[in-house]
C-alpha cells in the first residue's frame, strides 16, 4: 500500500464527528537533513480540532511551527508521525480542496499576471465556467478594493495590495474552510480593518476560519478559539474569552465624570471594602483615530493611487447555515463599520469581569437592587448603544445611593 | 467604461459610412471633386476619432490589442520607408518578413488564450505557463532570435552561388537553427517554470487547488507544446516566405532555374540501386567472409563455420567492404545498377533523376571522369556532356543529375543502368567508384515542397514535446542548473547519437556483442583486473568511460535517425514512416516514459520541504 493510501486508511480511521473541519492527533513533524539525520521538529506531537463555522487562531512566535502545521493541513508536508483529517479525508484528497481556500503568510503570485489574470488563473484551477468566473472575479476585486488597478500586473503592487489579490484568491471558490496565514501582514490600518471584517463576516456565514498570526491584536479581535503554540508543541487552547478573562477586576465604563462624581464614586467603593481603585480617562485607539481620519479624507473626495477601501462582502460567498438574508449580513457589516465608535469614550460599556459572588454583593450593595449582568462580550458583534442614548441612570443611582449614606460634612 | 467604447465604436463605423457613402453618391452624380473632398474629410476625421479611442480606452484589452498592431504597422511602415530611401531593398524586405511573423505570433497567441479558456484547471496552468513563457521575457528572445535568423538568412548566403544551393543553404540553416533555438528554449522555460514557482512558492497556492500533481505537469508539458506549435508555426511561415522570395530572385541560368523547381523545391522518392542478380551481393560477402576467416580466424571464426556466427560490428564491416567493392567499377568493366519499385514514378508525368557522383581511384584526366552510361539497353547522350565516342565527361567527385524519360521503365516497374568505365582516348582510367551511401540514386517527384516542409515541422515538433517533458520531469526533482546540465547532456547526447556511437567504438576495448550478458560482465571484469595488475591505468579509465556512455546511449533516444532538415532541403521527401515514428517514439514513447518518471517524482514530493 502506497503512502498516501495509507495516510487516507489512517485519516478515515481518525475518529471525527460530523461538526469537526480540521482534526490532527498526535501530529508530528521533523524536517531530516541530506543523510536522513533530525534536523529539525518543527512540531511534536500535537492534537488540534477546529470545528465547523469557528474562527480559529494558531498564535505563536516566529518558529513555532504554525506554518508547518497549516502546511500538514494542506497536504503540502507530510507528517512525520500522526494523523491529519480535514473534513474527515486526507489533506491530499483533490476532492477535498474544492472547499479549501488558503492565503499563505506571504503572497507567491505571478509577477507576471495582472489582478485579474490572477483570479483567473484560480477561478480555472476550480474548473469555474466563464459566466461565474468573470462575476466572482468582479466581485472579489470590487471587496478588496483593487477593481481599479485590476489590469496592472502583480509585480508592480505594494505588499499590502499582493496581499488583498491574496486573499481574494483564497476567496474564489468560496471555500468552507478559510486558511489564513498571517493574513493582515504588510498591511495598512484600513486594509487590517478590511481583512478583519472580512473576516467576521465569513465567520457569520458558516464559514470555518484557521487564522494564523503573531498579531495577537488581529486574532483577539476576530476569534472564537485559539492554540498557542511555542517550540512545535501546543501549550495553551481554548475560548479566548476564557483565556483573556481577568477574574480579579472588575471594569466599569461610564460617560465622562466630574471629579467630584469621580471622588463619591471611589468613596462609595470603599465603603464597599473596595481600596484599591482606579478612575482614569480612557484612550481611544490609534488603530481608530487613524481610521477615522481617513475615513474622514474620503469621505472629503482625496485621491489615491493605491488600494481603495474595500467594498462590500462578495456576494457569492456563501450564507450562513442558519440561511439569514442578505439583510442580516449587511446589516452586522454596518455594525462591524461602527466597531470605532464602539470603543470611543464617549460610548457607555459596562463590561463585568468580576466573579459572580463579588458581583452580586458589590453591585447589589451599591445599587440596592438585584444585581444585573452586562451584555455577552462574545465576539464578534459587541453591540452598544452610542453616547446620546447612554443610561446614565445606573450612575446617577449610584451617585445618589453615596450621597444617602453619606451625608455632607457640614 | 464598457459602454462607452462600444459608443465610440459605434461613432467611427457610423463617421466611416457616412462620409464614404455621402462621397460614392456625389461621385456617382459626376461630383468627383466634392466626393473626394468630402471622403478625404471623412478619413481624416475618422483617423483623429481612431486615435483619440485608442488613448482613452487603452485599458480595454482588445482597444489595446488593436493599438499594438495599428503601432507596430506604422513603425514597420515607417522604417521600411527609410531603408527604401536609402536604396536597402533587402532591409526592407527583411523588415517586412519580420513584422508579418510577429503578427502571426500575436494572431496565434490569440487563438491560443481562446483554446484554453476554457474552466479546466490544466488549461489554466497552460495559459498561465504561455503568459510566463512571453512575459518573462526568456522565451522573448529565442522567438526574437528565430524569427531575426529567418529573416536574415536569405541575404547573407553567397548571391553569386547557384540559386539551387542558395535555397539548399537557406533551408538548411534556418530550419536547424529553428530546431536548435527553440530545443534551447523548451529546455529552459520547462526546467525554468517548475524549478522557480517551487523555489518562489507559487507552486504552493496551485496545488492548494483541486488540481492534482499530473494535471500540474500535464498542463505545463500542454503550454509548452502549444507554445512550440506556434512558434513552429510562424517559424514555418517565415521559412516558406523567405524560400519563394529566395526562389524569386534571378538565378545563373535556366539549368539553375529548373533545378530549383526539379530538385530542391519539391518532393521526391529516392530508390537505391540493387544488383540485378539478387545472390551477387551475397556471394560476395560469403566471399570476403571465408577470405577473413583464412587471415584472421580468431576474430572471424574457423573457415566453414556457419555465416551467421560473426559479431554485428565485423558483419558491419564486412557489408561495407561489399558494397564498396560492388560500387567500384575497373577500368574496361560494366556493371549494372538496378532499380526497382518504380510503378508510381510517372504519376507526376516529370522526367526520373539519376543522380550520381563519380569518382576515381587515382588521377583523373584533368579533373573529369569519362564513363559509359545504357539505361535499359539504351544508351545515354546529352549535348554538351557527351564526347564523340558516345562517353559522358563529367566534373570529378561533383554530384550530376540527368533526367531519364519515365516511359522508358520496363513493365516490372524497374530501370537497369550500366555503368562502363571506358579508356577514353587510350587513356586506361583508373577504378570508378560511388559512394556506396548515395554515390548512385534514382529519384522520382512524389509530392509538392509544402506538405515536405510540414512533415518536417511536424517531425521538430514532436523533438521539442520530448524536451518539455524532459525539463519538466527533471525539474520536478532537480534544481535550475542541476537539470540544466543533465538535460543538455541528454539533448547533445540525443542530437549526436550516430557521432558518439562511431566515437565509441574505437575508443576502448569492449566485449564483442555476441556474447551473452553475463559472459559480458565476467569479460569486462578480467580486463579490468588485467589493467590493474598491468597498470594500465588509463586504458582502465576509458574501458570505464566507454561502459557509461554506452549505457547512457542506451536510454536516450536517438534524434539523429529522425532529422528531416537534410531530407528536405536536398528536395527529398520526408516519409510517412520518419513523421509516424517521430509521433509514436519522441511524441509517445519516450514523453511518456519521462513524464512517467518525472510524475512518479513529484507526486510524493513534500514541496515546502525547507519551512522551518
Amino acid at each position: 500500500m502506497s503512502q498516501a493510501a495509507t495516510q487516507q486508511a489512517d485519516a478515515a480511521q481518525t475518529p471525527m464527528s460530523q461538526d469537526m473541519a480540521v482534526k490532527c492527533v498526535g501530529l508530528t513533524k521533523v524536517f531530516k537533513d541530506f543523510w536522513l539525520r533530525n534536523r529539525v521538529k518543527a512540531v511534536n506531537d500535537i492534537d488540534l480540532d477546529i470545528r465547523k463555522g469557528e474562527v480559529f487562531g494558531l498564535l505563536g512566535p516566529n518558529g513555532s511551527g504554525k506554518s508547518t502545521t497549516i502546511k500538514l493541513i494542506l497536504g503540502l508536508l507530510h507528517p512525520t508521525d500522526g494523523r491529519i483529517a480535514v473534513f474527515g479525508r486526507h489533506p491530499r484528497d483533490v476532492k477535498n480542496k474544492q472547499r479549501i481556500g488558503y492565503l499563505p503568510e506571504e503572497s507567491y503570485l505571478y509577477p507576471f499576471l495582472n489582478a485579474y489574470e490572477t483570479l483567473e488563473y484560480y477561478a480555472r484551477l476550480f474548473h469555474q465556467k466563464r459566466g461565474i468566473r468573470k462575476g466572482r472575479i468582479d466581485t472579489l476585486l470590487e471587496m478588496v478594493g483593487l477593481q481599479h488597478v485590476a489590469r496592472r500586473p502583480i509585480g508592480e503592487y505594494s505588499k499590502g495590495m499582493q496581499r488583498k489579490i491574496g486573499l481574494a484568491q483564497a476567496l474564489i471558490n468560496d471555500p468552507d474552510l478559510l486558511i489564513l496565514d498571517e493574513p493582515t501582514s504588510g498591511m495598512d490600518p484600513i486594509a487590517t480593518a478590511d481583512v478583519k471584517r472580512v473576516i467576521m463576516s465569513l465567520a457569520e456565514r458558516g464559514k470555518t476560519i484557521l487564522l494564523c498570526s503573531h498579531l495577537l491584536s488581529d486574532v483577539e479581535d476576530v476569534t472564537d478559539r485559539v492554540a498557542i503554540m511555542y517550540g512545535g508543541k501546543v501549550r495553551r487552547h481554548g475560548q479566548i474569552d476564557e483565556l483573556l478573562e481577568q477574574h480579579d477586576r472588575t471594569m466599569i465604563s461610564t460617560p465622562a465624570l466630574d471629579p467630584q462624581a469621580e471622588e463619591r464614586v471611589i468613596q462609595a467603593l470603599e465603603s464597599q471594602g473596595v481600596c484599591d481603585t482606579t478612575i482614569t480617562r480612557p484612550r481611544q485607539k490609534l488603530e481608530t483615530l487613524f481610521l477615522n481620519i481617513v475615513a474622514e479624507a474620503q469621505a472629503a473626495g482625496a485621491a489615491t493611487s493605491g488600494a481603495q477601501s474595500g467594498g462590500k462582502i462578495a456576494g457569492f460567498l456563501a450564507t450562513g447555515p442558519e440561511g439569514e438574508g442578505e439583510a442580516v449580513i449587511e446589516q452586522l457589516i454596518t455594525t462591524r463599520s461602527k466597531l470605532s465608535d464602539a470603543e470611543h469614550p464617549s460610548d457607555v460599556e459596562l463590561t463585568e469581569h468580576a466573579s459572580k459572588s463579588h458581583d452580586e454583593q458589590v453591585i447589589g450593595s451599591l445599587t440596592g437592587g438585584p444585581a444585573t449582568r452586562g451584555p455577552e462580550t462574545t465576539p464578534p458583534a459587541p453591540s452598544t448603544p452610542p453616547q446620546e442614548q447612554a443610561d446614565t441612570g445606573l450612575i446617577d443611582s449610584l451617585i445618589q445611593k453615596k450621597d444617602k449614606q453619606d451625608p455632607p460634612k457640614p | 467604461m464598457r459602454k462607452s467604447w462600444k459608443m465610440w465604436l459605434i461613432v467611427l463605423l457610423a463617421l466611416v459610412a457616412l462620409t464614404e457613402g455621402i462621397g460614392l453618391l456625389l461621385v456617382a452624380q459626376g461630383s468627383d471633386a466634392l466626393g473626394q473632398v468630402v471622403r478625404s474629410l471623412g478619413r481624416i476625421v475618422s483617423n483623429a476619432w481612431v486615435i483619440y479611442g485608442l488613448i482613452v480606452w487603452r485599458e480595454v484589452p482588445w482597444v489595446r490589442r488593436f493599438g499594438v498592431i495599428l503601432l507596430g504597422t506604422a513603425t514597420v511602415q515607417l522604417m521600411a520607408l527609410v531603408f527604401w530611401a536609402m536604396g536597402w531593398t533587402d532591409m526592407v524586405i527583411a523588415t517586412a518578413g519580420t513584422y508579418a511573423m510577429a503578427l502571426i505570433f500575436y494572431a496565434g497567441l490569440w487563438l491560443i488564450r481562446i483554446l484554453l479558456s476554457p474552466g479546466v484547471a490544466m488549461f489554466g496552468v497552460a495559459r498561465t505557463l504561455i503568459d510566463e513563457a512571453i512575459r518573462m521575457k526568456i522565451a522573448l528572445v529565442f522567438i526574437l532570435g528565430v524569427a531575426i535568423l529567418i529573416a536574415v538568412f536569405p541575404f547573407i548566403i553567397d548571391q553569386d552561388d547557384f540559386l539551387k544551393y542558395r535555397i539548399t543553404s537557406f533551408l538548411t540553416w534556418s530550419l536547424m537553427a529553428t530546431s536548435a533555438l527553440l530545443s534551447l528554449m523548451t529546455l529552459f522555460l520547462s526546467i525554468g517554470t517548475i524549478t522557480k514557482e517551487q523555489a518562489q512558492r507559487q507552486i504552493f497556492l496551485t496545488l492548494t487547488k483541486p488540481v492534482n500533481r499530473a494535471e500540474y505537469l500535464l498542463g505545463k508539458w500542454l503550454g509548452i507544446s502549444l507554445l512550440n506549435l506556434l512558434l513552429l508555426s510562424v517559424a514555418g511561415s517565415g521559412i516558406y516566405a523567405f524560400t519563394m522570395l529566395l526562389e524569386a530572385q534571378p538565378a545563373q541560368d535556366n539549368t539553375d532555374r529548373l533545378a530549383v523547381q526539379s530538385q530542391v523545391l519539391v518532393a521526391r522518392h529516392w530508390v537505391e540501386p540493387t544488383p540485378p542478380n539478387p545472390d551477387e551481393l551475397r556471394q560476395m560477402y560469403d566471399d570476403l567472409l571465408e577470405r577473413a576467416r583464412d587471415e584472421d580466424p580468431e576474430r572471424y571464426g574457423k573457415p566453414g563455420d556457419p555465416h551467421d556466427e560473426v559479431s554485428p560490428a565485423d558483419r558491419a564491416d564486412l557489408i561495407q567492404k561489399v558494397m564498396l567493392k560492388w560500387f567500384s567499377i575497373p577500368n574496361q568493366s560494366t556493371k549494372t545498377y538496378r532499380f526497382s519499385g518504380l510503378e508510381n514514378a510517372t504519376q507526376y508525368a516529370q522526367p526520373l533523376q539519376l543522380r550520381f557522383k563519380p569518382k576515381l581511384a587515382g588521377s583523373s584526366i584533368e579533373g573529369f571522369v569519362f564513363l559509359g552510361l545504357r539505361i535499359n539497353g539504351r544508351p545515354y547522350t546529352k549535348p554538351g556532356i557527351t564526347t564523340a565516342q558516345g562517353l559522358l565527361k563529367l566534373a570529378e567527385n561533383n554530384f550530376h543529375v540527368i533526367d531519364i524519360d519515365p516511359r522508358i521503365i520496363d513493365e516490372r516497374g524497374g530501370l537497369d543502368i550500366e555503368i562502363t568505365n571506358p579508356t577514353p582516348g587510350g587513356v586506361r582510367q583508373p577504378v570508378l567508384n560511388f559512394n556506396p551511401k548515395d554515390g548512385v540514386e534514382l529519384l522520382y517527384r512524389v509530392g509538392g515542397f509544402e506538405n515536405n516542409l510540414l512533415r518536417t515541422l511536424c517531425v521538430i515538433w514532436m523533438r521539442l514535446i520530448f524536451l518539455a517533458m524532459l525539463g519538466l520531469a527533471a525539474g520536478a526533482y532537480l534544481s535550475f542548473p542541476v537539470a540544466s546540465l543533465v538535460c543538455m547532456l541528454v539533448y547533445f547526447t540525443a542530437a549526436g547519437n550516430a557521432y558518439l556511437a562511431e566515437s565509441l567504438q574505437y575508443y576502448a576495448a569492449f566485449p564483442k556483442d555476441t556474447l551473452p550478458f553475463f559472459d559480458k560482465i565476467l569479460w569486462l571484469i578480467s580486463r579490468a583486473l588485467g589493467y590493474i595488475s598491468e597498470g594500465e591505468y588509463y586504458d582502465l579509465f576509458k574501458m570505464l568511460i566507454k561502459l557509461i556512455a554506452s549505457g547512457f546511449m542506451l536510454i536516450v533516444p536517438s534524434f539523429g535517425e529522425l532529422n528531416p532538415t537534410p531530407l528536405v532541403s536536398d528536395g527529398r521527401l520526408v516519409p510517412v514512416e520518419m513523421v509516424t515514428r517521430a509521433v509514436i517514439w519522441s511524441g509517445g514513447v519516450w514523453t511518456g516514459m519521462v513524464g512517467l518518471i518525472g510524475w512518479l517524482i513529484f507526486r510524493g514530493r513534500e514541496l515546502a520541504r525547507v519551512t522551518v
